[in-house]
């Protein structure tokens, strides 16, 4: 069916995410940084239901 | 196809979602210019569109099907949603709520317009409990698959027809308050100053459920609060003192465009199309850090800096609306459910339910795209359309409005960097 794993997947995912981040550190940096952009940016398109 | 339909999708959602529209948002305090089409949705308490950000964006994060998307709060089904929460010619005015027995006057009561407003969040809510289980079962029925069926065309007007509201609806940031239509609502014989008279007359209208000395004794907490000489009358400067005055509940929604003579105006513009400059031209330069961060960045240095130290001010979230709050709470909808308002919710469900699957499918398609993802998608979408319904229902269950994936802001997570769960 081609599924995308996710963290029901089992521990393998777990430990799979956290090796696969532990060998690319700029890909963690760019998450971290790419996630802090979107979450900052969501807040005013949240608030503007009013 | 695959050439062309990405070229399509691509050039049609990415002018008025990123490259234009998106950076005004990263204006210098979030200057909630990306969020206006969400405005469509007046009357819904902003912690309402928090929350749902909050249920959406961790929920479908976890379980959705494509890692990268960002869901939440958007603005495709809040224009859906309007039909709602409107005042007028919604689905549950004031007369039909009356009508329906839903609300009514009677002495202590919040007003009627209050009552009305408050029981359509409820039905607002209500109506989110039916999408997220219509989801479900799409989902269930694989549903997202089907949407492959439907053709360009379709995608590619929808996603125009979208762009084309948003960018209408971000225009209404370069509008403000008409504070003087606004004066001029409460001063019916135009001297210039409201007297406790004038104000009582306006506020009469609105608490209907008040005695007279309840509605004294409102008018007269008004008046203390806004007659800041104390002298008995409210002229203009103190009535467009503080937007959060008593006053002004319900009263001021008057709008008028900016003029070319403020110099807010201009710097506003300058941040739209610096945010466009640095967003476009920036990663020419280094890609260490998301262009997009060095905007909003940028115009926050700009702003609290240097312009407001200036005497320049925008307009921020604070004014746009308080954030202040607890957290969600699990609630039933307190609404009078049976058949006839069902029935009323019915269509406007469907709708929601579709128009979240569909942006949700063709945000995933779009990811797909643009991370040149090949592999076959169908089970994906039906993982997606699964988890919009849970992350809706759930949504619901907990007071805030729903949502589905958001184009704009999966494009700039994926183009920054953020492709992992």
């Amino acid at each position: 069916m081609g599924f995308a794993p996710t963290i029901f997947s089992g521990t393998w995912y777990l430990q799979e995410g956290i090796d696969y981040y532990k060998n690319n550190k700029i890909q963690l940096k760019n998450e971290i940084l790419s996630g802090l952009t979107v979450a900052i940016a969501q807040v005013p398109e949240s608030v503007a239901f009013r | 196809m695959r050439t062309r339909s990405r070229t399509i999708i691509q050039v049609l959602s990415y002018p008025p979602d990123y490259h234009l529209l998106t950076p005004v948002g990263f204006g210098p305090s979030q200057h909630f210019l990306t969020s206006r089409p969400r405005s469509f949705v007046a009357g819904v308490n902003p912690l309402v569109g928090l929350y749902a950000t909050f249920f959406l964006g961790l929920i479908t994060a976890q379980i959705g099907g494509r890692p990268g998307m960002v869901s939440g709060a958007a603005g495709a089904m809040a224009v859906v949603a309007r039909i709602i929460m409107q005042a007028e010619g919604g689905l549950f005015s004031e007369d039909k709520l009356i009508e329906r027995g839903e609300i009514a006057t009677c002495v202590g009561c919040k007003s009627l317009r209050e009552q009305a407003d408050d029981k359509r969040t409820e039905y607002l809510f209500f109506v989110m409990w039916i999408v997220g289980i219509m989801q479900i079962i799409l989902g269930v029925f694989q549903f997202g698959r089907l949407v492959k069926l439907i053709p360009q065309t379709v995608m590619t007007g929808f996603v125009n027809g979208l762009a084309t509201i948003i960018f209408m609806a971000q225009l209404e940031s370069f509008q403000e308050l008409d504070w003087l239509k606004s004066f001029k609502y409460f001063d019916t014989n135009g001297d210039g100053y409201l007297t406790f008279t004038e104000t009582s007359e306006v506020f009469a209208k609105d608490l209907v459920s008040l005695s007279a000395s309840e509605l004294k004794s409102e008018v007269n907490s008004i008046f203390n609060e806004t007659d800041t000489d104390g002298n008995g009358l409210i002229d203009f400067t103190e009535f467009k003192h503080d937007v959060d005055f008593a006053i002004h509940d319900g009263h001021d929604e008057h709008k008028q465009w900016r003029t070319l003579d403020q110099s807010t105006l201009w710097v506003m513009l300058f941040y739209v199309f610096g945010s466009m400059f640095v967003v476009h031209f920036f990663p020419r330069l280094t890609k260490v850090v998301p262009s997009s961060l060095v905007s909003i960045i940028s115009c926050l240095f700009l702003e609290h800096v240097i312009f407001r130290n200036a005497g320049i001010e925008t307009p921020t979230v604070k004014d746009m609306a308080s954030v202040k709050g607890g957290l969600p709470v699990f609630k039933i909808p307190d609404i009078d459910l049976d058949t006839e308002s069902f029935l009323i919710c019915l269509p406007t469900s469907i709708s929601l339910a579709l128009v979240g699957i569909i942006e949700s499918v063709l945000t995933l398609q779009l990811v797909d795209e643009i991370l040149e993802d090949i592999s076959d998608s169908s089970g994906r979408c039906t993982q997606e359309c699964l988890a919009q319904g849970i992350a809706n229902l759930m949504s619901a269950m907990f007071q805030s409005m729903g949502g589905d994936a958001m184009i704009g802001q999966s494009t700039i997570n994926v183009k920054s960097g953020g492709v992992g769960r």
